[in-house]
């Protein structure tokens, strides 16, 4: 059974299905399964990892005068999910679809 | 509820302490792994992500010790890292992972149902071995009072 560890995908370059780069992943998102096991849900890709270096590229709300820098930072952050996933190369993962069809929230993954 | 740390348990039939959706990076990897005794046992190194054909990706094991660090750290540091510990480590099976079965919670420390492995703690005991024990008075450090 084929094994992947989650430090040798993040940082890994993402690409839209012309080629376009969208970014690198940033994080992965799991969902639980109903027997309790995780599975892959799609990846958090953006540009800059600024904003989660500080501890707020999940659900950790900033204080207000941040709120904005933040977004700023985070302008490019896109969520990838597994359906969307054409490839998974050594060096770049490829999307199926255009880079603009993909949501910024990873938070749309459906429960 | 929001765990507040890339984690989100709002979704049905998740346990207290298990989310129903999580980013890896932010509520598993670094995280502080604790046994069923509440002893602090390492950090959650890497997380080991298996997969059957055409199917989606299963979390399969939490990768933990200090063998984990390696692939993580790049260049000349990540491989004399794994060399280093690769000769300390007695049974070479790097690095020592733990089902994710095993799980109790994950935030805000990774908290297991069992005792940990007893390979977790390789560098621990060979400073034990090979230092402490060699100071004057270091056999007993431990004792009551000491």
């Amino acid at each position: 059974m084929p094994t992947v560890t989650a430090s040798s995908l993040l940082g890994r370059e993402v690409v839209d299905r012309s080629g376009e780069r969208v970014g690198a992943v940033h994080d992965i998102v799991v969902r639980r399964r109903d027997d309790g096991g995780y599975e892959m849900a799609g990846f958090v890709v953006g540009r800059s990892a600024l904003a989660g270096r500080f501890g707020y590229g999940a659900t950790l709300a900033p204080p207000t005068p941040l709120h904005g820098l933040l977004a700023w930072l985070r302008r490019h952050e896109r969520y990838l999910p597994w359906e969307d996933v054409a490839d998974i190369g050594e060096e770049v993962i490829r999307a199926s679809v255009a880079s603009a069809d993909l949501t910024p929230a990873w938070r749309a993954e459906p429960r | 509820m929001n765990t507040g740390r890339g984690g989100d348990d709002t979704g049905h039939g998740a346990g207290p302490g298990l989310p129903r959706v999580m980013r890896l990076g932010f509520a598993v990897l670094d995280r502080q792994i604790l046994d069923v005794d509440g002893v602090a046992v390492g950090k959650v190194d890497d997380v080991e992500l298996s997969w059957e054909e055409g199917r989606r990706p299963v979390l399969s094991a939490l990768l933990t010790d200090t063998g984990a660090l390696g692939p993580r750290l790049s260049g000349r540091l990540g491989r004399t890292w794994r060399t280093l510990l690769g000769r300390l480590r007695p049974s070479g099976d790097l690095p020592v992972r733990i089902p994710p079965d095993q799980v109790h919670t994950f935030t805000p420390a990774t908290r297991l149902t069992r005792p940990a492995p007893p390979q977790t703690r390789v560098v621990e005991d060979w400073l034990r071995t090979h230092l402490i024990e060699r100071i004057p008075g270091g056999g007993h450090a431990d004792s009551d009072g000491q």
